[in-house]
């Protein structure tokens, strides 16, 4: 089944890591790979500083890397020059955490909207332009008569739709949606992700879809990849693992949600983790997760595991999976 | 059943209420709030438009007369005569245009230049950034009132030339203003939106960046005009600046040097609107700052 | 059980230039010793506000707290207070921790005097009882060696850390109750959870009562005793946990409840969404503030506030469905699919 599938995007040993000083670097993101297809949504679920946010935007060319490679439909992202990047543009679009800070405050709704067709040259004139902006508005949901207002007036989920529209406006393939929901009241959270299973159903759009909450990324993504301190620990889809989880710290990860229910949530067991993520200036030797891992032995802290297939698509980045001595 | 329990369905207006008022409707309301701002800007309406009027005024003001010299103030002559005999308000008048379309072009002219300097080299960074920050530092360590004397003393002065030499040197202060402010701008969502989207440089620095600081300009702006109008005043006060006959603030002074103790009137009056006008900028600059900082209501 | 709080009335507003904000519109609640109540809802909904009043933490100007609200904690009225009696009130009586450790840190001082500094506060003890004080509290909260952490500043700690040192000061000054504003919203999931327990083994071993204010609703099933449910300033629903999750009555706590994503839904079903945003409380709805956005909504809602329901002792429901002639007393939520929501 995997093999008809055209791979979309490929991200091979990709690394960033800013400039402190002289000296250190913050590794956000460090050695990662995985696939994207077309079509499908690969969720990127984990803690805070865990660097999933500066890998989705170093994909997509927000950053330059520091090391590796990714290929969208085989040219590499990096590598692009001045028309091409503008071409990659239209095809890649993302979607923001803060509704508040990613929407101009000085603009009116149609002008942000419009901005990319003006920039790519998408509409013949203001007219058509006017219609399409009308259109975008009913399709995210609001009313066509906002285009002529400011985004003040509007609250965080409905800022959240403008985004979602502008995003759209250029018909792009690929969408990068960064923690959409994360800044919004739980209400508002489930319109919002309604709306984009809806769009991304109706336009074929291939989603990356970062986040914290690990039950939203289980709702919406067909695959999920976990990380932790600039590593990807585990990656499979999305029902497998939340299943069968592999990796110790994806267990402790879904054991640490709560539930609303007050007596299941008495009863089950949980897995507490001791202590905090390390600082990513310097992780620790080894696999990252040794530190805090129920299971490290002395292998851990020495060689950093690689990523293994144990079952068909579901790979692992553990020690506890090597081959038994 | 009873009516009142059938069910209904309510549609609500599906924004936001709207009470934000926008730049204008903030700084409105805060001159509201603020009597002495408020004062100010009274006195800074009234100054202008007492100098753009100044034609209505039935004296010429270089026109002399040697039977009425230094007169007291009376109903006729508002604020006296001058050693010439020339009816002092209608000089003060048309000093003020001087003064102030000084201050004001001069203003414009080096917010343009600050402003683009300083958006410039926050938003492009790096070697950009380091050379275009260190030309402002060497531009702001010359010592730009003994160089404009300089200047002004190898080049007659002429009012076009005052302007642009002003607005040469107070540029400085606005680049680093916005400079910062385009530093902290450049990494908000939205322009990493707009030039996700593709945008150029130009667009997003015009389209994004400077609208979304015009706050900080109009602030830096208003203190610049006050500024002006003190070095304007001090170069023609000793010569350099506007030349004579034509009347300006600082030349009015200069000529009443001579005078002050025996007709005090005619240094008092220049020295007031030269002290009011900046004043009432100085106030109203940070009356601005107040109304245009960024408030919320929760 | 004794009430140690009672809320009787309470009304705060704020005075913006845009005109009157009605934060909290008239609540009242009841809290029991040694037990957690949580104080549910959305953002701006003035359950914030409510946390704030208890610790007489309004400014007046912009705030304003209206004739007749009454906040009684063992029996005397705190909002009579004077100023003085704020400040031994405050630390002593009821203590707050906030969602954002580091900003409520003081960033200059190290942590020993910072819990030292509420010690002394309070107390009339000795340095030497102080420290010893302080790092008992340390101890408490679960911080690895408290010795060493004495001497560090806010920044060398780390989020969760931080949390824990917020909530030794807090503690510090031996309060009855003690209010967690958002204590984890900051934090990431597997931190949060020490957090939780945390608070529970407080609970346990000293029998402080708890006042959490939150809006994530699986953090309240864990430990919880009671919970208010609150929409734009007014109480829709208050019970014990177990009748909030189980035999909740209103509308709103229902969507609340199904809104929130769980492990337990199919890939890519609709959400239950409540559509709409809530209501502005400067021009607050002369009816129920949900009746635009709820899918039950009758003539009544529009028009009058509802009635106080009350079910079991202290199950109370703020909604009309419960009136005896609306004819919809044992509605079954999300039972019939043509109005529950599954937006078109």
């Amino acid at each position: 089944m995997k093999d008809n599938r055209k791979v979309l995007m490929e991200v091979k040993n990709l690394k960033k890591y800013f400039r402190i000083d002289s000296k250190r670097s913050l590794k956000a993101v460090d050695n990662v790979s995985f696939e994207i297809y077309e079509g499908e949504t690969l969720g990127i679920v984990g803690e805070s500083g865990c660097g999933k946010t500066t890998c989705g935007r170093t994909c997509i060319g927000v950053y330059d890397k520091t090391d590796g490679q990714v290929l969208y439909k085989g040219k590499d992202v990096h590598a692009m020059k001045g028309s091409e990047i503008k071409e990659f543009t239209k095809h890649v679009q993302m979607i923001f955490q803060d509704p508040y800070s990613s929407l101009d405050p000085r603009l009116k709704v149609h002008d942000i909207i419009a901005e990319g067709m003006q920039i790519h040259k998408l509409v013949a004139s203001k007219e058509e332009e006017m219609k399409v902006v009308q259109d975008l508005l009913k399709q995210v949901g609001l009313n066509p008569e906002h285009a002529s207002r400011y985004v003040h007036e509007f609250s965080g989920g409905q800022r959240q739709r403008i985004g979602i529209a502008r995003a759209l406006a250029v018909n792009p393939e690929f969408l990068l949606c960064d923690e959409p929901i994360s800044a919004l009241d739980v209400s508002v959270q489930a319109q919002v992700i309604n709306l984009l299973v809806k769009l991304q159903k109706e336009r074929n759009l291939t989603c990356m879809f970062i986040a914290h909450d690990l039950s939203m990324v289980k709702h919406i993504s067909d695959r999920v990849g976990v990380m932790y301190l600039g590593n990807m620990v585990e990656l499979a889809d999305s029902d497998e693992l939340y299943e069968e989880p592999l990796h110790p710290y994806t267990k402790a990860l879904l054991s640490a949600i709560p539930i609303p229910d007050p007596e299941v949530e008495r009863e089950r067991q949980q897995i507490r983790l001791e202590g905090e993520v390390p600082s990513p200036v310097n992780p620790p030797e080894g696999c990252r997760f040794c530190n805090r891992c129920p299971y490290a032995t002395s292998v851990c802290s020495e060689k950093t595991p690689a990523m293994k297939e144990m079952r068909d698509g579901h790979f692992v980045a553990c020690h506890i999976y090597d081959e038994k001595k | 059943m009873d009516n009142r329990f059938k069910r209904t369905k309510v549609r609500e207006e599906n924004t936001v209420a709207h009470y934000e008022r926008g730049m204008c409707g903030d700084i409105l309301h805060t001159l509201k709030e603020n009597k002495l701002a408020m004062l100010c800007a009274i006195i800074l309406l009234i100054i202008t438009l007492m100098a753009i009027l100044a034609p209505l005024s039935p004296y010429d003001p270089n026109a002399q007369d040697v039977t009425t010299i230094l007169q007291k103030p009376s109903a006729k002559h508002w604020f006296g005569t001058d050693e010439l005999g020339r009816d002092y308000f209608t000089r003060a008048l048309y000093g003020g245009r001087i003064s102030l379309s000084v201050g004001f072009l001069s203003m414009l002219l080096s917010t343009a230049i600050g402003t683009l300097i300083g958006t410039v080299s926050g938003y492009r960074g790096g070697k950009i950034d380091t050379v275009l920050m260190r030309f402002t530092d060497i531009f702001m360590s010359v010592p730009s009132m003994m160089l404009m004397v300089v200047i002004n003393a190898v080049f007659p002065p002429k009012v076009y030339s005052m302007i642009i030499i002003l607005g040469l040197f107070e540029w400085c202060q606005i680049a680093r203003i916005t400079r910062a402010e385009a530093l902290s701008l450049k990494e908000r969502d939205f322009v990493i939106a707009a030039k996700h989207l593709g945008a150029s440089h130009s667009r997003v620095i015009f389209r994004h960046i400077i609208p979304n600081m015009s706050s900080s300009i109009i602030v830096a702006g208003s203190l610049a005009v006050a500024r002006a109008i003190l070095t304007e005043s001090a170069l023609s006060f000793v010569g350099l600046g506007v030349q004579l006959p034509k009347a300006s603030w600082g030349t009015m002074l200069q000529s009443a040097q001579m005078y002050m103790t025996d007709v005090p009137t005619l240094v008092i009056f220049p020295g007031l609107f030269i002290v009011l006008t900046v004043f009432s900028f100085n106030i109203l600059g940070d009356a601005l700052r107040v109304a245009l900082e960024p408030k919320m209501i929760k | 059980m004794g009430k140690i709080i009672e809320i009787k009335d309470l009304r705060v507003s704020y005075h913006t230039y845009a005109g009157e904000v009605q934060s909290v519109r008239g609540i009242s609640f009841d809290i029991n010793k040694g037990k957690t109540i949580a104080i549910v809802g959305e953002s701006g909904c003035g359950k914030s506000v409510t946390a704030k009043t208890l610790m007489g933490l309004i400014q007046t100007p912009p705030g304003e707290i209206k004739e007749g609200s009454q906040v009684l904690m063992d029996g005397k009225d705190i909002l009579k207070q004077s100023e003085k009696e704020w400040e031994k009130y405050r630390g002593a009586t009821c203590s707050m921790i906030f969602q954002d450790a580091l900003s409520s840190l003081n960033p200059t001082m190290n942590i020993g005097n910072q819990i030292m500094e509420n010690i002394t506060n309070h107390y009339t003890v000795s340095k030497t009882e102080a420290k010893k004080e302080a790092l008992r509290m340390l101890e408490l909260v679960g911080i690895p060696d408290p010795v060493a952490c004495l001497k560090k500043y806010p920044h060398e700690l780390s989020g969760g850390m931080r949390q824990r040192v917020m909530i030794a000061i807090a503690l510090a000054g031996k309060p009855q109750v003690l209010i967690a504003d958002e204590p984890t919203t900051a934090l990431d999931v597997t931190i949060q959870a020490q957090i939780i327990d945390l608070m529970k083994d407080i609970q346990k071993k000293l029998g402080t009562t708890i006042i959490l204010i939150t809006h994530d609703l699986g953090v309240v099933a864990n430990i919880a005793d009671g919970v208010v449910v609150m929409y734009s300033g007014k109480i829709m629903e208050k019970g014990s946990a177990e009748e909030i999750f189980y035999e909740h009555k209103h509308p709103y706590t229902w969507s609340l409840l199904n809104a929130a994503p769980n492990l337990e839904l199919g890939y890519k079903q609709k959400l239950l969404s409540i559509e709409g945003t809530p209501p502005d409380l400067i021009n607050p709805p002369k009816g129920c503030p949900f009746a635009a956005r709820c899918k039950y909504c009758m003539n009544i809602c529009v028009d009058e506030v509802p009635e106080e329901y009350e079910f079991e002792t202290g199950h109370k429901v703020s909604c009309w469905l419960y009136h005896p002639e609306s004819g919809y007393n044992n509605i079954d939520f999300g039972s019939d699919s043509e109005e529950a929501g599954y937006e078109g």
